[in-house]
Order: C-alpha cells, then structure tokens, then sequence
C-alpha cells in the first residue's frame, strides 16, 4: 500500500511524460491538459490501492488511458486517409531502397528517416486509429514492454502484437506518403521548391 | 542466404528490436544477421525508425503545465503537498 504523502514525491515526476503522452492520444494541447489533471486527481485519491513497490509509471498510464478513453471514445474520429489493410513487411524500407548493404556509413534508408521533421512523425502517429497509435505510442514512446502494455491497456498481450506491429507498418505506410510528397524518396531532382 | 532464414528473421524483426523473444531465436537470428547484409540493413533501419518515433514525439510540456496540474490538485485536494 502507498502512502498517499508520497504521492507528490513519487508520481509527479511523471507529471511531463504523461503530458507529452496524453497530447499524441487527444492531439489538442489543453485536452491534453485536461486528461492529465483528470489522471492525477484520479491516481491521488486511488494512490492507498497502488501496491508500492509495483510499477508506478505502467499503474499511472493506465490510468491516463482510461480517462482518455471514457472522456473521448464517443467522439467520431476524423476518417483515416490511408488504408490499414494487411501491409507487408519492411514497407518503408522496401520502398525507399535499393536494399543497398549498409557499409561503415548509414545507409540511402536511414538517411531518408534523418531528414523526417517532427511535424512528420506527430501527424504520422496521429494519423493511426487509436487502437493502433496507443500501443505504438506505449512501446516506441515510452518503452513500455509488451506485458505492460496489455496491463495499460487490458487487453491479451497477443492483441498488443497484433495490433503494435500492424500499426508499425501503418505508421510506416503513412510516412511513405510524406517522404513521396517531400520528394525524399531518392530519385526525384532537387530544385523544384 | 537461405530464403528460409530470411523470411523467418523478417517474421521477428520486431520482437527481437523490442527484445520481447527467446534466447535461442534471439541468437539465430543474431547468427544470421551476421551472414547477411540485406536483412542487416533491414534490421538497422526499422531499429532506427522506432528511436526516430522516439525523438520526434516527445514533447516537453511548458512548466506552466505542470504548476496548473499542482495549483489543480491543491484546489480540489487540500491535502496534496502538505
């Protein structure tokens, strides 16, 4: 049992992840705010059920989650503009590549993913449906593992597979767009800005 | 290379960059990257898409953020930070 006096101690060191997570799940800087204030006012007064000792990031997170998802679930999500039917493996490698052996140097691909901007990768994720963006987000963003993705976000821990590497290889589908629009997708002439 | 061990390092690439697979996978696989270049790249590249994720997500609130969560939490629980 946690003692509810070492709440701030413990779980407000959490307090800007938890932001920078909760603004990828809303994509609205004061929704954001406000499922942050929701998880922490909701995680205080819960704070004598957390088993001190246990995992206190994971027990948050699974509290930030749920409160976005009740606040947010009704809401109809703008359709996604790209298909996340079945996508085959290594999408964005295959596509950017010659498949070139990577020497000393990084390789053509990876040089590709340097010149992504921020913006990309955030409208890229945002882009996923949600059961696809919360595990990428849980596994990529915060590192979570596997088992405490499925405790996050109670599920099977074969759904977080599934569902994190299908929504990899939609996010990678999603970046394809932007690397052919940019025109970073290695033959297009440089000059027509 | 055998189609065989490529198709099957392919098949894992993700678990064995999010380190959630068996040793004695982990270890083929590892022997096979050794032997083969193309699915060394392969390997390289997806393991650098998810540290890009990684940077180009996260977001550092501005501390006015995070002193409205306190001044919130005070307001609604006198006491917090007692």
């Amino acid at each position: 049992m946690a003692d509810q006096a070492n709440f701030e101690n413990d779980a407000m060191q959490f307090g800007p992840q938890l932001f920078s997570a909760a603004l990828r799940m809303t994509r609205n800087p004061a929704d954001a705010e406000d499922v942050v204030q929701e998880t922490f006012l909701k995680a205080y007064r819960a704070y004598h059920t957390f088993q001190a000792g246990t995992n206190l990031k994971a027990w948050l997170y699974r509290i930030l989650t749920n409160t976005y998802i009740n606040r947010y679930r009704k809401q109809v999500r703008r359709p996604t503009e790209v298909d996340f039917g079945e996508i085959e493996d290594l999408y964005l490698y295959k596509r950017l590549g010659s498949g070139e052996t990577a020497g000393a140097s990084r390789s053509a691909e990876e040089e590709v993913l340097e010149s992504f901007v921020d913006a990309d990768v955030k409208a890229a994720v945002e882009e996923l449906p949600e059961h696809f963006r919360m595990p990428v987000l849980l596994a990529d963003v915060e590192g979570f593992s596997y088992k405490e993705i499925a405790e996050i976000l109670d599920v099977p821990i074969g759904t977080v597979m599934s569902r994190l590497h299908r929504g990899r290889k939609a996010l990678e589908k999603a970046l394809w767009v932007f690397a052919e629009q940019r025109g970073l997708t290695g033959e297009q002439v440089a000059g027509d800005e | 290379m055998s189609k065989h061990s490529c198709e099957d390092a392919v098949a894992h690439v993700y678990f064995y960059l999010d380190g959630e697979i068996g040793w004695l996978r982990k270890s083929r696989i590892r022997r096979h990257l050794k032997k083969c270049p193309p699915c060394m790249g392969a390997f390289s590249f997806e393991n650098r898409l998810k540290s890009i994720v990684r940077e180009r997500v996260k977001e550092e609130p501005q501390p006015e953020v995070m002193d409205r969560l306190r001044s919130f939490l005070e307001e609604n629980e006198p006491g917090f930070g007692k």
